[in-house]
């Protein structure tokens, strides 16, 4: 089947730095928060990634802050991105943080700093590499919604 | 707080060691040339010379791509191929990124495989260069545009 990309109806493109940025972000956060066994930092970035998810990045905090502090500086991006991946990204990631929360109040403490460190993890290889496992996760949903 | 610390280490050097392996892949599938490259079928190139080019769904360099092809060789059939519904043509062509575009003449046989926007950027620039030299009244290449 032959489909025409010019043709979808993609919302606008954004500056692929602003959710690699809050990646990089909430990768650091949570390792500190894992290092200095502070597990509030895991309902912290839930609430985070949660506005953004649910309201649009401009309620995140950190993209926020990426867009008024950081991108002035940076000048215009070389290529844009889609933003419905990283937000499917993000919606995963709040899933994850979300099930930590509940570990740590139910006093399973690994499996909250598992869930967490998964996260974490994932986080710091899109900020670094560009491979973003949920944006991926967001191609195979929506294949096989359109089957 | 040191089994931390040395676990934080551990998974940092994965996550190094994930990115060079990425970083190899993907050096390796941008020099990848069309040589050996099955021929394209005429029903997909609509019978003559066509740039087929591999997208996804939310792929917003495809559009820079199918844009500067129609921009720059206005009158060359663009074909697209979502490589997510046709996961079989992709593997065919030995698609690994979107975009990933072929250059493809009358007969079918690709004559070159770009990987990403700047690949065919820089490839439409020098053949269209290449084609000004032999013909000296032809237009200017337009800007380059983002």
């Amino acid at each position: 089947m032959l489909t025409d990309a010019a043709g979808s109806t993609a919302p606008p493109a954004i500056d692929p730095r602003g959710p690699r940025t809050n990646q990089a972000v909430l990768a650091v956060g949570l390792a500190l928060g894992f290092v200095l066994g502070w597990w509030p930092v895991a309902p912290i970035f839930a609430v985070v990634l949660g506005l953004g998810v649910a309201f649009g990045p401009q309620w995140n905090p950190v993209l926020l802050a990426y867009r008024h502090l950081l991108a002035p500086r940076l000048g215009p991006p070389g290529e844009l991105e889609d933003p419905r991946p990283p937000r499917f990204a993000a919606a995963v990631g709040v899933a994850f943080l979300a099930a930590a929360t509940v570990a740590f109040v139910l006093g399973v403490t690994v499996l909250g700093w598992v869930l967490a460190l998964v996260v974490a993890t994932l986080a710091a290889l899109a900020a670094t590499t560009g491979l973003c496992v949920g944006c991926e996760l967001y191609l195979v949903a929506a294949r096989l919604r359109r089957r | 707080m040191t089994v931390r610390i040395l676990l934080l280490v551990l998974l940092a050097g994965g996550i190094v060691w994930l990115r060079a392996l990425l970083h190899r892949a993907r050096a390796a599938d941008e020099q990848r040339t069309a040589d050996a490259l099955p021929r394209v079928p005429a029903a997909l190139r609509g019978g003559g010379a066509a740039w087929i080019v591999f997208t996804t769904p939310t792929c917003v360099a495809c559009r820079t791509v199918t844009g500067a092809i129609a921009q720059q060789r206005a009158g060359d059939l663009v074909v697209t191929v979502d490589a997510t519904t046709d996961p079989d043509l992709a593997d065919r062509w030995e698609v690994r990124r979107a975009p990933t575009t072929l250059q493809v003449d009358e007969d079918g046989r690709v004559v070159a495989r770009l990987v990403g926007a700047e690949a065919l950027r820089r490839h439409l620039a020098a053949t269209t260069a290449t084609s000004a030299d032999a013909d000296p009244d032809s237009e200017p290449l337009p800007d380059r545009h983002h």
